[in-house]
């Protein structure tokens, strides 16, 4: 049987993670990576690796894949996407799975979203309003109950003030915004919204849409979610697809949203959007808000999703493209997952950029390929020896029946690991998500759902 | 040392908050720092959608003025959104200017791994004046 040629693009495990589901499909794939580095895991799944190549150069892109000639490309971040990749690829006959550039404005303009979401009468869409004047704002902060007032445009800082619940919030925030407007410039509203944050994501082809399983995501460089912004440090999924803090109504609402989106955002430009939908939720005391839409799949999250995909990712990918998703039998297995990341020390700001890692002990965890993956990222291979490039290195995906099992998995491979490295030790942890169902609770005042994870 | 031009975060969630923000803008903007303060800021901002945005400020800032005082009525000493992160920022070559009313419990502050100084204030109207003095002493002035 002749190769299916496919050509995959990104930079991260993400990459990795997307290589090996395309190598896993029942028929042979020569799969080729276009990345602005490489990695063990890429060179060991892919026919070739070309790098560095600036994958958020539409022409540059454009020559390489003309030469490899593929069936298809999968774009995996965000800057490729942004830059017209798929609009420069399209004009040459090549598929890919990813919008165009106009589609993408979904992830790369906050202000597009929230406009579709409003214009299409789309639920989850948090309250946010721009006042030049005073007119109607008294009323709308009454409406609000919790909200955050910061001036628009303030060149040389910031005037945060957020405002509870309690008596005092409505009259000290008018004063607060008529010094603002005092100062001629507008004032901004927005809704503070309190809650658990999940991403959802959902493969869609344009006309058809399905959904994968929700996962949440731990942003926060230290234990305890404290510490910098990173780009994800790890995260968790559930064996009944749900999370402990979230109800099956919950996810089929986010997969409608999500649904609602994809046709929304491809009726307004005009285009059928073909790729990725990543709606990021937040469960508030109200219900569930949107916070902010990907074109992409999630850097941790597609590593929770894609091992327990049980269908042929090389079919879905054409699904997508062909509009035919509704054509196939796509299911996710019914096991718990947990990702960690480890990182550099000094991650994320100030990160050691060399540095050897070793994984030796790691790979002799029994039952290795069953319950434990890796997936490389930030880390280069010289004379033999993992050195680390300055960002997320390597993740660690434990799987099992439940979310504690796969949790001691993850664990006790990132501790094995030797180097300059942290994680966080608390991602999936008992602890960690009684905290997050506690929290839930506080907020709707409802019982959790310990017994999903248990 | 700061220099001119450097962002100073400001977080305070105690009565009064709101005075004491405008002060802070007034005297940084004067002292030719960029201001990014939040009034208000508690424990509660941590689970919210505004915590992305503080937390880049706050690990993003070249010096860091915390304020400490008497709690709202609904809320307590250690409902302040820094508290948590100050163990991260200590020994990262950041300014620190810390300022307590005579009621808070500073054992508070060592409790969540802050080992430095930090300047107790008899009256919350000395704030302006005294982060005056404090940002003149700590900004790198060229000869």
């Amino acid at each position: 049987m002749r190769p299916t040629t496919v050509v995959a693009m990104c930079k991260s495990g993400r990459l990795d993670a997307l290589a090996e589901a395309l190598c896993n499909s029942a028929s042979p794939v020569d799969l080729f990576i276009l990345s602005e580095v490489s990695n063990p895991g890429l060179e060991k799944k892919a026919k070739k690796v070309f790098h560095p190549v600036k994958t958020d150069n539409p022409q540059e892109v454009r020559r390489f894949v003309r030469e490899i000639n593929p069936e298809f490309v999968v774009i995996g971040p965000e800057e490729p996407l942004a830059a017209g990749v798929v609009d420069e690829l399209r004009k040459f006959g090549i598929p890919c799975v990813g919008p165009t550039r106009k589609l993408a404005q979904l992830e790369t303009s906050k202000s597009f979203t929230r406009q579709l979401l409003t214009k299409y009468g789309i639920p989850g869409n948090p309250e946010h309003r721009i006042f030049k004047k005073l007119e109607g704002l008294p009323e709308y902060l009454q409406k609000l109950g919790s909200f955050v007032v910061k001036p628009d445009g303030l060149t040389g800082g910031k005037g945060v003030k957020v405002f509870g619940e309690h008596l005092r919030s409505i009259p000290e925030a008018v004063e607060y915004c008529v010094e603002i407007l005092k100062s001629k410039q507008p004032v901004i509203i927005e809704e503070k919204l309190e809650g658990e944050e999940f991403s959802f994501q959902s493969f869609f082809d344009g006309k058809h849409i399905v959904h994968t399983i929700p996962v949440q995501d731990h942003k926060r460089a230290k234990d305890g979610d404290t510490g910098p912004n990173t780009g994800g440090m790890g995260s968790y999924s559930c064996a009944d697809h749900l999370l402990p803090f979230l109800s099956r109504e919950h996810v089929q609402q986010a997969g409608e949203i999500n649904r609602l989106v994809g046709e929304a955002v491809s009726r307004e430009i005009g285009e059928e959007y073909k790729g990725i939908l990543y709606g990021g939720f937040m469960l508030t005391k109200d219900g569930l808000r949107v916070i902010e839409y990907n074109a992409r799949f999630g850097d941790p999250e597609v590593m929770n999703v894609l091992p327990l995909l049980q269908a042929d990712f090389v079919e879905v990918c054409r699904g997508i493209i062909h509009g035919t998703l509704d054509q196939l039998t796509i299911r996710f297995k019914h096991q718990a997952t947990v990702c960690k990341y480890i990182v550099p020390n000094g991650y994320p700001g100030r990160s050691i950029r060399e540095g050897e890692i070793r994984l030796d002990a790691v790979k002799k965890v029994p039952g290795l390929n069953d319950r434990l993956r890796i997936y490389y990222a930030a880390v280069s291979e010289k004379d033999g020896k993992l050195q680390l490039t300055g960002s997320r290195a390597v993740a660690f995906v434990g799987i099992a029946n439940t979310l504690f099992e796969a949790e001691k998995i993850a664990e006790e491979a990132a501790s094995l690991v030797e180097g300059p490295v942290f994680h966080r030790r608390d991602i999936g942890t008992a602890e960690l998500i009684k905290k997050r169902v506690d929290h839930m609770r506080s907020i709707v005042g409802e019982p959790g759902r310990e017994r999903a994870v248990s | 040392m700061i220099r001119k031009g450097d962002r100073v975060f400001f977080a305070d969630n105690s009565k009064g908050y709101l005075e004491r923000c405008k002060a802070f803008t007034s005297a940084v903007r004067d002292a030719g720092l960029v201001p990014l303060s939040y009034g208000g800021a508690g424990t509660a901002v941590r689970q919210s959608t505004l915590d992305r945005e503080i937390r880049d400020d706050f690990y993003g800032a070249q010096a860091i003025v915390l304020y400490f005082g008497t709690p709202e009525n609904n809320s307590n000493y250690e409902d302040h959104w820094a508290l948590s992160e100050l163990k991260h920022r200590i020994g990262t070559n950041v300014d620190f200017l810390v300022y307590v009313s005579e009621d808070f419990p500073v054992g508070i502050l060592q409790q969540f791994g802050y080992v430095g100084q930090h300047r107790v204030l008899s009256n919350s109207d000395q704030f302006g004046a005294v982060l005056r003095s404090d940002l003149e002493r700590i900004i790198e002035h060229s000869p």
